[in-house]
């Protein structure tokens, strides 16, 4: 079961339609990118989802229930958007965020207490926000989205502002929520990093969407069946008619299959010409290629 | 609703737990009472006994001019001591000056009395001089048309307005104690909004908003803020009532001998002596006459109505300028706070005029000028009304602003007008 089901999802700003019967489903633990340019409606949708509007049409399933301001507890949301109480001390800050979440007083303060140790932020507990430097305030603040230990975490570009370090250790640490049973959301602009931990993925342009599914599968059904071949001594020669070249570099050379042939019938073309090929790999669309060309097509449509 | 009172909590303790929240605290009140208090008690304890010579060549006031608080006579033989050398030494001898009266000074024609001196004559020693001059006057003028002191009190009985419900000795009292509530009321509306204001900016240029939005309503957040506040400025009141109790019960203790004496003529004769008895006195004596239980409740009632209301707004305005520095839509909010107390200076010089019932009827200025009225007593009926026309004016304010709030809180980046605000009421 999905935990997770919008289902034509609409939302109305006075003039605008800014989410047009949106539907996707988020699997349970798994982490699902929420892709697209800016003011496609991600953050409307996002905002949705952790009941911060409502919607104006569809139907949203939380865990099998229909979403309500109950289940916004189960949820940790850290905004693209994101800041802290300056003048509120650390630790009290937390604690009070994850009072807001349904925690008691006595289990926060433990909780958080075990973020900052994890987070090696322990010293800072008694500081203002005010005092910390940027990495610090990032720590804290991912620490005040999870530290009630949500069913669904959602992270509206997570990484922006963060250094590497930072950066790996909040990867890491989401990929250990998600082994902790939690499902994941986050939305970004940052294709690379969608490609090494999202499984799924919904584009959504101008509030539709218009690309939904698993990763590779996506790659897949945007391949255009070019090769890379790399080799040793002499350029082959391939019949240009079936296997066109379309770049050539040093050693290598990068060979579009037409549909007549299959990717067998150009090894079989190798292995008669007697190259001596030290690799052949299909080449897959990035992520970011197959969005750059989805939005241009569907903005000059 | 748990969460709510969580904000509420920590709007509330931020505040009050700030330094800044116990200097203001006490040395508010601190500053009026020396501004109000220190005139009226240097006026009438700061003044220095002033020895004067008085040299009565034509005998009429020989033995006659009583001494006053501020003002001490001493008669001068003018048989044994030229004037000429009093001229010189009055001075060594500790006079602040001398007064001469001619030879040819009589009862009819008193324009010939001299006034000698280095130093210049204080309005109030001059003032205490002339009045008993004037007394040992007219005693001599009544003598000479053989009118008895009897007749003289007969001719001179004073007509006595008696309201029955009320006394119109109270009005002066009224006024003070009405400007003193309607000016705070002013203050608090206007400070803590601008509070309310400043931390819904906060919230919002620190992106904090959205996290907390995302835990609790939107509306949970706002009215949190408002009345965490709220309690803030309970807070500093219950502070200040205890304080002014203090300070009243000390002024009472000062002027006590005035007071009672006040009391046992307007308990004996029905009327009060306020001519001779200090401000003070008189005010603390008619404040026990006004209805102050029922002033009390109708300052807190439209102290919390009138924060509601304008508090609510501040937030709106607060929500949609967010961004630091835009604090152009401002005005909404405090041009109709500061008309209030325009309009109040003048109804409290006529309380049941037409403008005064009027405008006391209106939520957005009634917190103000209902109050300035409520020490003259109005009718009950507009009481009434203007309480429940308030708690439907901020009921409606505090309903349209959420609605302001809950999109303005989340908007950032861009400059908001006023036609942008209206649009948000329908989402």
């Amino acid at each position: 079961m999905s935990f997770l089901v919008l289902d034509e999802v609409v939302k109305n700003y006075a003039t605008t339609r800014a989410l047009d019967r949106v539907s996707f489903e988020v699997q349970p633990q798994t982490i699902f990118g929420m892709l697209g340019p800016n003011g496609a409606g991600k953050t409307t949708a996002i905002r949705i989802i952790t009941t911060i509007l409502a919607a104006d049409g569809g139907k949203i399933l939380f865990n099998g229930e229909l979403l309500s301001q109950r289940h916004s507890e189960h949820m940790g949301y850290m905004p693209e958007e994101r800041g802290l109480y300056k003048k509120m001390k650390v630790w009290e800050q937390l604690v009070y965020l994850a009072q807001l979440k349904g925690m008691n007083a006595r289990d926060a303060k433990r909780k958080v207490f075990e973020w900052m140790e994890k987070f090696n932020i322990r010293d800072w507990w008694n500081k203002k926000v005010e005092e910390l430097s940027k990495g610090m305030s990032q720590k804290v603040q991912f620490i005040a989205t999870v530290v009630h230990n949500p069913k669904l975490i959602i992270l509206d570009e997570p990484f922006s502002g963060l250094d590497p370090i930072n950066s790996n250790l909040i990867q890491d640490e989401i990929e250990e929520l998600r082994k902790n049973g939690s499902t994941i959301i986050f939305s970004t602009h940052r294709m690379e990093q969608v490609e090494e931990i999202c499984e799924s993925i919904v584009l959504i342009n101008k509030g539709k969407i218009i690309l939904n599914g698993n990763v590779k599968d996506i790659r897949h059904q945007f391949k255009k069946n070019e090769f890379s071949i790399h080799y040793n001594g002499v350029e082959p020669t391939l019949p240009s008619d079936r296997f066109p070249v379309i770049r050539k570099m040093d050693h290598e050379l990068v060979v579009k299959i037409e549909d007549r042939s299959s990717s067998t019938d150009l090894m079989r073309e190798l292995v008669k010409e007697q190259v001596e090929v030290s690799s052949f790999t299909e080449l897959l669309p990035s992520l970011n290629e197959i969005f750059i060309q989805q939005v241009e097509e569907k903005n000059n449509e | 609703m748990n969460k709510i009172l969580l904000i509420i909590r920590r709007e509330y303790l931020t505040r009050v737990r700030k330094r800044i929240f116990l200097i203001t605290t006490l040395l508010a009140p601190l500053s009026i009472c020396v501004i109000t208090l220190l005139p009226i008690f240097l006026m009438e304890h700061g003044v220095e006994k002033e020895k004067i010579a008085l040299y009565d060549e034509s005998g009429i006031f020989a033995g006659q001019m009583q001494n006053k608080k501020n003002v001490v006579f001493r008669h001068i033989n003018t048989a044994n001591v030229p004037y000429d050398s009093l001229k010189k030494n009055y001075s060594a001898s500790g006079f602040s000056g001398i007064l001469r009266i001619p030879p040819d000074f009589t009862v009819d024609r008193p324009d010939n009395i001299e006034y000698f001196s280095n130093e210049q004559l204080g309005m109030i020693t001059q003032e205490a001089i002339a009045d008993q001059m004037n007394e040992v006057l007219r005693q001599n003028r009544m003598k000479e048309a053989n009118i008895s002191p009897e007749l003289m009190e007969k001719l001179n009985a004073p007509v006595q307005i008696v309201q029955t419900d009320r006394t119109l000795s109270t009005a002066g009292t009224s006024m003070a104690l009405g400007y003193i509530m309607g000016f705070m009321i002013y203050i608090v509306m206007l400070t803590y909004g601008l509070m309310v204001m400043r931390g819904v900016m906060e919230e919002k240029t620190n992106r904090i908003a959205e996290v907390i939005v995302s835990s609790v309503r939107p509306f949970q957040l706002m009215m949190g803020k408002i009345i965490g506040i709220a309690l803030v400025g309970l807070t500093q009141f219950l502070i200040w009532i205890i304080l002014s109790g203090i300070i009243l019960s000390f002024l009472k203790g000062f002027y006590s001998s005035d007071v009672s004496q006040l009391q046992n003529i307007s308990s004996i004769s029905g009327q009060t002596g306020e001519q001779n008895m200090p401000e003070m006195a008189n005010f603390i004596v008619d404040l026990d006459k006004l209805p102050l239980g029922l002033i009390a409740f109708g300052f807190i009632f439209f102290f919390l109505g009138g924060y509601l209301l304008y508090a609510s707004i501040f937030a709106a305005i607060g929500a949609a300028a967010g961004e630091e520095g835009d604090q152009s839509l401002t005005f909404i909010a405090t041009v109709p706070i500061i008309l209030s107390i325009i309009i109040m200076m003048s109804v409290l010089n006529q309380p049941n005029s037409k403008l005064a019932i009027i405008t006391s009827l209106i939520p957005f200025c009634s917190p103000v000028i209902m109050v300035g009225r409520l020490p003259f007593v109005p009718p009950l009926w507009q009481i009434i009304l203007s309480a429940s026309l308030l708690i439907a004016g901020f009921i409606l304010c505090v309903w349209l602003a959420g609605k302001i709030y809950r999109t303005g809180i989340l908007m950032y980046g861009k400059k908001i007008t006023l036609s942008e605000m209206a649009k948000w009421l329908r989402y």
